[in-house]
């Protein structure tokens, strides 16, 4: 008995893990569809343009402190770069055209990563000092994904802060919770969508980069982690951000736990999972504003 | 039914047009048919396979185009109809008529389940969740293993028969699939210009506003979901007569991010967009994977690019330009 | 279509025109075609590469067959097996090319429903799945690969080499594809192990913590682990080392790692033992054709010949040597040829079964090791002791369900 908890607490810690990677890449996503309604498909590609750009700056010689704290910046820098020579054309179009945008960009900034970097994966190493493992319970896990998903938690409870209590949060929520009238009382939307789509990118990044040495840095990485944040996305409630939170961890520890004890039924279970909340619910767990 | 004929408005114009139309319709019926003694053999290869996925990408636009359901999972009903279409041929008989009746039956009772579910939501829930459905598919298909065969696929499915004959691969299910797929065109235009066509589009716009006037909105999704799914099933079937043999990648969600693209493509919500675009994906495909180590990137730029200069797709070019040259003349 | 060397190609072309035109002279023979199917873009594209590399080597080093120059009509296969279909019938219909070469178990196991409208020898290289030369044998298709169950024939010679592996418990972790519990199945059943359990992941998992944790909580020493070449297996391997899998128990390949892999993984292929590599570059202490082509293929491309190169090489020299035997590009006489072939190949000497279309490949067990010093760029190595197909494949072809008579009567 207590061997088969333990066992359990194992993956739900594992899938913990995975969940914090999600989370960062899930808020991102649902800021820019609750504000923008843009389905961004080509989030994934900005989670493995950001182990790449690690990667890039780690060559010149900065360590993996440093290359990880650059990569946020970069990628907000592209992000705001492709939002306003691409995303902001679209702003006045269907969803399904910014859907089909983001699809191209997305294989665009695939094999634009193929061209620069090449298709081999490339193993990151964990920085001094993570390097080995850390045992919880007699259980052995590895330093680093500790330290990185304590790192997300903070990341994301940092956009979390953000958004409840800044100006800038606040004007987040005005656009989210009522496009028109916050326009109306003076709120720049146009600017603030390109910000917040430079920012997801930016949190897209931050992720892809932290989770290499765990991953591993390869060109087509950032695929499974879109569907699977889209899944969280959709069941929290699109455009919330708590929802996101409580999505990331119901689709990671799923993802996890399942694998443990049904293996490849795992991912049959997650999106059963989905499908039964959305009938019940078909504004995800936590809606705050009107789906389209 | 005034509300028919006042969204079928946009579409109806004077008799000239409708000249041009069935003009056009007709030289494109004898090119498509005349192909075969025109065209290199892999031409011909190329567009049999196109004109497979144009059924399935038209079975999407009456689904997303027409009635607004936007579908993220749309492999299931094309991947289905190949698994039973395939095995049936294999285990009972190559007989194309029976296999493909046997796939709609199989893809009937699937879709008439699925679609209960999911047509009570709509936008991104319903993508959402016929993403889900299509992707629990794939995963049957994989561990279903005394049937599918798992990961190997289904394998060595036979020439197909029609009425005791061996329909060879090249010419002859070149012929067969362009008939079937101009049916489907014919079929799905006369549909759309039904009554039944106009209710699906006054769901699209406004659903609450479609009850209100008294349409049953559920029912009227459902059959859309069905039809569509079968529609993609007879292309599914098609499909694996044409490559012998199926696999669960069939059922992947980048099968339906595929045939979501060619749709797009060639314009959502029209007639012939689907099948211009599924010609155009295939033989872009081809010559872009054949000729560049980075066609991503080029596949991804034609996207990005029609979408801004050609909102409406690739179906809506001449009207484009016909706005365009109306815009200089004035 | 990519071709190599397509200029100098156009050039001959161009200049064989410009002569007809003018004098009506001869112009050179015409190339013979050989088309490669393998995958060119995306994270496994180091596969098609090492692949490709092996055969442009075996080309450069042939110069002409039959007197005529060679001709590689190259193929994106997208490792998707309906895009292999239309490719090969591109490669038959559009450029006429008298056999295909390159394809792994994906595209091997769609061409084989196929192979009979497309009407060309395929000799495969990197197909790992028994059934493409058991069940489903077709007499257009070849292997010169050893296949998965081969390999798991040959556990048992490994266990009694290696030390570590005596009185172990042994634990599956592979990925849910047929292949991977056909290997688990044969693993159970060899004598000398005492199996702890399997567990099979999705396709697209990334992150192998829980299939670790298993394996972790069976308290298995062995790990045997059927995941696809390329990335998975690289993020496997990773990753159990990160939880200190290899630590508790030795990693079993059953296939062999590829040597750009194990360039990648450095010190972490120390942990890797292969129950089956389909080749090694280290053959070359024994057997000089290996040397020859090292060399050749080090100076074509600049990097070791990896297990794909080689194997790949060794379907080229195979189908080469059966076009010169027969002295003739038809395809019936091809295939009537590479029943009889015999070959000398940078695996070692070959020809197929008689009756199959298996070849009587060796497989190469043992460890991998940090070499004393590097060779061809490579500092981390197999080191390898082959098993001969006499001790790891069954007699006849069909004792293990390859019956070409049926096939061949219903292609007719």
């Amino acid at each position: 008995m207590a061997h088969e908890l333990n066992f359990l607490f194992v993956n739900i810690v594992n899938g913990l893990v995975y969940g914090s990677f999600l989370l960062l890449t899930s808020l991102g996503l649902s800021l820019v569809f609750g504000l923008g309604r843009v389905v961004n498909f080509a989030h994934g590609a900005f989670y493995a343009l950001g182990g790449y750009v690690l990667i890039s700056v780690m060559r010149v010689g900065a360590g993996f402190w440093l290359a990880l704290a650059v990569v946020p910046v970069v990628l907000t820098g592209i992000g705001l770069a492709l939002e306003a020579g691409l995303i902001r054309r679209l702003r006045k179009r269907p969803e399904v055209d910014t859907l089909l945008a983001t699809f191209g960009l997305s294989a665009m900034l695939v094999g634009g990563i193929e061209y620069l970097w090449g298709t081999s994966t490339t193993i990151v190493k964990p920085p001094l000092g993570f390097e080995g493992i850390v045992q919880v319970l007699s259980n052995d896990f590895p330093i680093y994904r500790f330290a990185a998903a304590g790192l997300s938690l903070l990341m994301a409870a940092g956009v979390l802060a953000i958004v409840q209590w800044t100006p800038l949060g606040l004007r987040i929520r005005a656009i989210a919770d009522d496009a028109e009238m916050a326009e109306a009382i003076g709120v720049d939307r146009s600017r603030l969508l390109w910000q917040v789509f430079g920012y997801a990118a930016g949190l897209a990044g931050f992720a892809g980069a932290l989770g290499a040495p765990i991953f591993a840095v390869h060109p087509e990485m950032g695929l499974s982690i879109l569907i699977d944040s889209f899944l969280v996305v959709v069941l929290g409630g699109l455009g919330s951000l708590k929802g996101s939170t409580i999505g990331a961890a119901v689709v990671s520890v799923t993802k996890a736990v399942g694998g443990a004890y049904l293996a490849d039924w795992s991912t049959a279970l997650l999106f059963l999972i989905v499908a039964s909340v959305l009938v019940a619910r078909p504004t995800g767990i936590f809606a705050t504003g009107r789906i389209a | 039914m005034t509300l028919t004929s006042s969204t079928i408005g946009t579409a109806a114009s004077g008799r000239t047009s409708a000249l041009v139309t069935i003009g056009v319709g007709a030289l494109a019926l004898a090119a498509i048919l005349a192909a075969p003694w025109l065209a290199k053999p892999f031409t011909i290869t190329l567009l049999t396979e196109a004109f497979v996925l144009a059924i399935w990408a038209m079975s999407l636009n009456l689904l997303s185009g027409h009635a607004g359901l936007l579908s993220f999972g749309h492999a299931a009903g094309f991947g289905l109809g190949g698994y039973a279409a395939g095995y049936f041929a294999r285990e009972v008989s190559a007989d194309v008529i029976l296999s493909l009746l046997f796939a709609e039956a199989v893809v009937f009772i699937v879709a008439a389940l699925a679609g209960a579910v999911a047509i009570r939501l709509s936008g991104v829930a319903f993508s959402i969740v016929s993403l889900c459905i299509a992707q629990v598919l794939y995963q049957v298909a994989i561990a279903w293993r005394a049937v599918t065969e798992g990961m190997d696929g289904l394998l060595g499915v036979p020439l197909p028969r029609l009425f005791g004959a061996t329909i060879k691969n090249g010419a002859p299910f070149y012929i067969l699939v362009s008939v079937v797929m101009m049916a489907t065109l014919a079929g799905l235009a006369l549909v759309l210009k039904s009554p039944f066509g106009a209710t699906l589009r006054a769901i699209r716009t406004n659903d609450i506003r479609a009850a209100s006037i008294g349409i049953d909105v559920r029912l009227h999704k459902w059959l859309a979901f069905v039809i569509s799914w079968m529609l993609a099933g007879l292309a599914g079937g098609l499909m694996v007569f044409l490559k012998a043999g199926t696999t669960p990648m069939s059922l992947h969600w980048s099968e339906s991010g595929n045939v979501l693209i060619m749709t797009i493509f060639g314009g959502l919500g029209t007639i012939v967009g689907p099948v211009l675009g599924a010609v155009c994906f295939v033989f872009l495909h081809d010559v872009l994977t054949s000729t560049l180590a980075i066609w991503q990137f080029v596949f991804g730029l034609i996207f990005v690019v029609v979408v801004i200069a050609f909102p409406s797709g690739l179906a809506g070019l001449p009207a484009q330009f016909g706005k365009l040259r109306w815009r200089f003349s004035r | 279509m990519r071709r190599i060397g397509g200029l100098r190609v156009l050039a001959a072309a161009v200049l064989a025109g410009v002569s007809m035109t003018m004098s009506g002279a001869i112009a050179g023979p015409d190339p013979i075609r050989i088309g490669v199917l393998t995958v060119r873009s995306g994270p496994s594209k180091p596969i098609g590469d090492d692949i490709l590399a092996g055969i442009e080597t075996v080309v450069r080093q042939r110069g002409k067959l039959l007197g005529r120059p060679i001709e590689l009509v190259v193929e994106e296969s997208l490792f998707n097996a309906q895009t292999a279909v239309t490719k090969a019938t591109k490669l038959v219909q559009q450029d006429n090319v008298a056999a295909i070469l390159g394809t792994s178990t994906v595209e091997t196991l769609a061409l084989l429903s196929v192979a009979d409208r497309l009407g060309v020898p395929i000799v495969t290289s990197n197909s790992g799945s028994a059934a493409i030369t058991r069940e489903r044998c077709n007499r257009w298709v070849f292997r010169t690969n050893p296949e998965d169950l081969m390999s798991v024939v040959s556990l048992e010679a490994l266990i009694a080499q290696t030390p570590r592996l005596h009185n172990a418990k042994w634990f599956t972790i592979g990925h849910d594809y047929p292949w991977a519990r056909l290997v688990a199945g044969a693993t159970k059943g060899v004598k000398a192990v005492q199996y702890a359990g399997e567990a099979f992941a999705p396709l697209d998992t990334s992150d192998w913590a829980p299939f670790i944790a298993q394996a972790k909580a069976s308290g298995a020493t062995v790990v045997i682990a059927p995941v696809t070449l390329g990335v998975p297996l690289l993020q496997f391997i990773q990753q159990a080392n990160e939880f200190g899998l290899t630590k508790d128990a030795v990693l079993v390949s059953p296939i062999g790692l590829p040597d750009w892999l194990v360039d990648k993984l450095g010190e972490a292929s120390t942990g890797v033992i292969s129950a089956g590599s389909w080749a090694a570059w280290r053959t070359e202490e024994q057997w000089p054709v290996t040397r020859g082509f090292n060399e050749a293929h080090y100076q074509l491309h600049g990097r070791v010949a990896g297990m794909q190169s080689l194997q790949s090489a060794s379907a080229a020299t195979v189908l080469f040597d059966a076009i010169e035997k027969a002295n003739a590009t038809s395809p019936e006489a091809i295939v009537k040829a590479l029943e009889t072939v015999e070959s000398e190949t940078p695996v070692g000497p070959l020809k197929f079964q008689a009756g199959g279309r298996e070849a009587l490949a060796p497989l190469f067990l043992g460890p991998y090791e940090k070499l004393a010093a590097p060779k061809y760029g490579a500092s981390y190595a197999q080191r390898p002791t082959a098993v001969p197909a006499s001790l790891s494949l069954p007699k006849s072809a069909a004792e293990y369900g390859c019956r070409l008579d049926g096939t061949t009567a219903a292609a007719k």
